[in-house]
């Protein structure tokens, strides 16, 4: 089930909040661990094993390290702990990729060495691995206490809102808020206010300008003004479906009390790419930062060691989107940005020029993220150059996509300005209510609410189902 | 006052729940829903995706949001959705006319053909190819995208010169549509119109020997249809409302004059006209424009909805007539658009899947 998905909206959502809201508070914790494994079951009810048994696995080793009578046993338990959640990890996401690129070595294909199943790649595993692993190290370190409550346990890393797309949470951050939280009508209505702006991001930005990106990387030989156009596309397509699926998240926790921090903050305003990654996917830069950076000796082992180690977590960032050599690629070239910045001391950015270069290296990186291979992301730089000419048949952009692709970069561009005037123009100061602060926000956004259900209703609308040729 | 100010407050959560209610109470009171029970379904998510699909239409915004939205389009960006492109004055053509094709797919395509025409001959059958040009060709002056009209023009040519060399006979209407005085196809239908259908069979009459039949035209009827593409575009109730109307279909059904002399003599028909919705339906009278030119019987083995392909297929896989009584020349109806589709010659083909939106959890 995906959040921007009727049955989401109109079935799972009302339901879920109904029976959320009758169930005494005590235990709210099981009504979400139901409700979100119905929301996982949904995609496959076989899979649901797996997210049992990665629970269960860390929630035991949990207890085991925080019961440890020494720090030797309670690092063995570490040990033991974190080789079963990358295991998880390792076997359902890179076994095919191995596999793959061991039979290349040999220059056949899997199925040529009698390898002819293929394992599902389980939805969310990446983000409750995460969870899983940053649970035990934080229990290890002494950071959070080892929970003996296994419903708010389970509940934690099945928590639906962010279950498949994040953002990246950290138990410790979220266990006062199991054990309390507050419920207010202002909290649920400011909730299903940013449900919906996230909501709107995705189905009137990314999923508009979807084609175009689709188009640039779906052929051959793209021509130049293809190859720009549909990569800035794709350059949209990702920030707005992605911090979409974040807002979403964000506001589906206020709706039942949590409170998680912002995954993004107007990333495309960066001058440096240090600065890149302090606004883009901050739950996951926070996390490569406290659970593989700082213990790899972060920059405390020198400068050649500081940027070896800015390299490979980079690196291991870019293995965590995916198996596929695109993701390690693109993984180690902000790697090695961060690594560059840092030694030339342009960490800090102020100028457009900054703006700009810091906005071509992004979208070179992205090029490279979104392409099935190597050689395509190839292909479209290629392209990007002019060797395919300015202009070529198929470059077929709708005047809808161009519309909304430029509405996005212009939103994008001025995201935070727009923040900062609702903030200040749409806010209540000192609970002083008028008409500015209530009828104006709630009719803005009821429209926006209802163009987007409709918007979504119309793009999964596919005549070809209707009549053919 | 400041009860008023609160509850404007509320009106996002009352609006969407409130809907949200009243369209689940709609749903459960006007709608059934037939869903696949088995369990590797209902372990496998087939179950719940299936549930999806037929929730969400069953919800009573499904089918405004596309005619209001899709309407709006139109009338403010002159464009249709995925699938169709608006060209001038409201002439609709299918985005298959606009598909890049590979280098190799007319020498893919006649290298299947000739195979197929190698089996036919074996039973002692001619093939005779009938490539219908793309609407976007003939009708170019219409479309803002001349890159695709003449792309689709050279795959014509080519594959008409292509065919002939390899001793394929080619029923070759594509000057006289395109300097047809009235329409030969339909503004907001992929299809051609009568007329188009009836120079086509005239060409063939220019190519094949003709029979002794005789065939008239009853009196006329008028059918209004709306367009299979004004569907990419909005409902088709609220397309007159933006200058999409309805087409009107001229028929007159086809009556036999004579008889052949021998009335003891077996009924044969010697040909068979094999291809797609341009031969299949009979709103478009290409089978009986056939028999008026040729004034042979033609017996219609085409298809709708399956692309030129698999009815030529599903034909050969018939068993094979006995005597003299099964067709001599089969007619293979083939529009040139279905040449750039790189599944075409799949087994069973299928048509090229809609791109899904890019998911951004790689899991």
């Amino acid at each position: 089930m995906v959040f921007s998905s009727e049955t989401f909206l109109f079935l799972f959502l009302p339901i879920f909040l109904v029976v959320y809201y009758l169930t005494p508070m005590r235990y709210r914790s099981i009504t979400i661990l139901t409700g979100s494994y119905i929301f996982y079951g949904w995609w496959r009810v076989d899979y649901l094993a797996l997210l049992f048994a990665t629970t269960l696995w860390t929630f035991v080793i949990g207890k085991r390290i925080g019961d440890a009578a020494t720090p030797g046993v309670s690092k063995f338990y570490l040990i033991v702990g974190l080789t079963g959640c990358f295991a998880v990890l390792g076997v359902f996401k890179y076994l095919n990729f191995f596999i793959d690129s061991f039979a290349a070595l040999w220059g056949t294909d899997a199925s040529s060495l009698g390898i002819h199943w293929r394992l599902i790649l389980p939805i969310g595993v990446s983000f409750y691995v995460f969870h899983s692993v940053s649970y035990l190290m934080d229990v290890y370190r002494k950071d959070a206490r080892a929970t003996a409550n296994f419903f708010d346990f389970a509940a934690f890393i099945a928590l639906f809102p962010q279950l498949v797309a994040g953002p990246i949470l950290r138990f410790k951050d979220l266990t006062d808020q199991f054990s309390y939280r507050v419920h207010s009508i202002d909290l649920f209505v400011t909730g299903t206010t940013i449900f919906f702006i996230g909501l709107s991001k995705k189905v009137l930005f990314a999923d508009t300008v979807a084609p175009i990106a689709n188009m640039a990387f779906q052929g051959e030989n793209p021509s130049a003004i293809l190859s720009w156009i549909g990569s800035i596309a794709y350059m949209m397509q990702l920030y707005f479906d992605f911090s979409g699926y974040s807002d979403m998240a964000i506001g589906l926790g206020m709706m039942i009390g949590f409170h998680f921090r912002p995954n993004f903050d107007t990333p495309y305003i960066s001058r440096s790419i240090t600065e890149f990654w302090r606004r883009w996917h901050i739950s996951l830069s926070v996390w490569l930062r406290d659970y593989l950076y700082i213990p790899l000796g972060g920059n405390r082992l020198g400068n050649l060691r500081t940027y070896i180690n800015l390299v490979l977590v980079m690196f291991l960032g870019g293995l965590w989107h995916g198996a596929n050599m695109t993701f390690v690629l693109w993984g180690l070239w902000h790697g090695a940005w961060l690594a560059a910045e840092r030694a030339m001391g342009l960490a800090v950015g102020k100028s457009y020029i900054r703006l700009f270069t810091t906005l071509l290296i992004v979208l070179i990186g992205w090029v490279m993220f979104r392409a099935a291979s190597v050689a395509q992301a190839f292909d479209i730089y290629s392209g990007m150059m002019g060797r395919n000419g300015f202009y070529g048949q198929g470059d077929n952009f709708t005047r809808e996509g161009l519309l909304f692709l430029t509405a996005a970069v212009i939103f994008a561009a001025f995201e935070r300005r727009v923040n900062l005037f609702s903030t200040q123009y749409f806010q209540p100061v000192n609970n002083n209510l008028n008409w500015r602060n209530t009828a104006v926000p709630s009719v803005l956004i009821s429209l926006l609410a209802i163009v987007t259900v409709m918007k979504l209703a119309e793009q999964s609308f596919s005549p070809f189902l209707y009549f053919q040729f | 006052m400041q009860f008023m100010l609160q509850s404007c407050r509320l009106a996002l959560p009352i609006i969407f729940f409130g809907y949200g209610f009243f369209g689940n109470a709609y749903a459960l009171f006007t709608s059934s829903i037939d869903l696949p029970m088995s369990s590797d379904d209902v372990l496998s998510g087939g179950l719940t995706r299936s549930i999806e699909e037929e929730y969400k239409k069953t919800l009573p915004h499904f089918d405004i949001s596309y005619s209001v939205i899709g309407a709006a389009r139109y009338a403010a960006l002159h464009e249709a959705r995925s699938g169709a492109w608006v060209g001038a004055k409201g002439v609709l053509f299918t985005s298959e006319e606009m598909r890049v094709g590979v280098p190799d797919m007319i020498s893919t395509a006649l290298v299947e053909i000739e195979a197929i025409k190698h089996q036919l001959a074996q039973r002692g059958v001619s093939l005779v190819l009938v490539p219908v040009a793309a609407k976007i060709d003939v009708m170019s002056s219409f479309a803002d995208d001349n890159i695709s009209a003449n792309a689709m023009a050279n795959i014509y040519s080519m594959f008409v010169q292509t065919a002939i060399s390899k001793n394929i006979p080619v029923i070759d209407a594509h000057a006289d549509l395109i300097t047809s005085a009235l329409p030969v196809f339909f503004a907001t239908d992929t299809h051609w119109t009568p007329h188009g259908a009836r120079i086509t069979a005239q060409a063939a009459a220019k190519v094949l020997p003709l029979g002794a039949l005789e065939f008239g035209y009853g009196a006329e009827t008028y059918k209004r249809i709306t367009g299979d593409l004004i569907r990419f575009v909005t409902a088709d109730r609220m397309a007159p409302r933006i200058g999409l109307q309805q087409e009107t279909v001229v028929r007159a059904p086809l009556r036999a004059r004579a008889q052949p002399q021998d009335i003891f003599a077996q009924e044969s028909v010697d040909i068979a006209l094999i291809g797609t919705s341009y031969s299949a339906n009979p709103d478009w009278g290409f089978a009986d424009a056939l028999m008026f030119a040729l004034r042979r019987d033609v017996v219609n083995f085409a298809a709708v909805g399956q692309g030129p392909v698999q009815p030529m297929r599903d034909y050969l896989a018939q068993p094979v007539p006995t005597g003299q009584n099964g067709p001599r020349v089969v007619l293979w109806e083939f529009p040139i658009r279905y040449l750039t589709d790189p599944t075409l010659w799949d087994d069973p083909p299928h048509p090229l899947p809609a791109l899904p939106a890019q998911v951004v959890s790689n899991g």
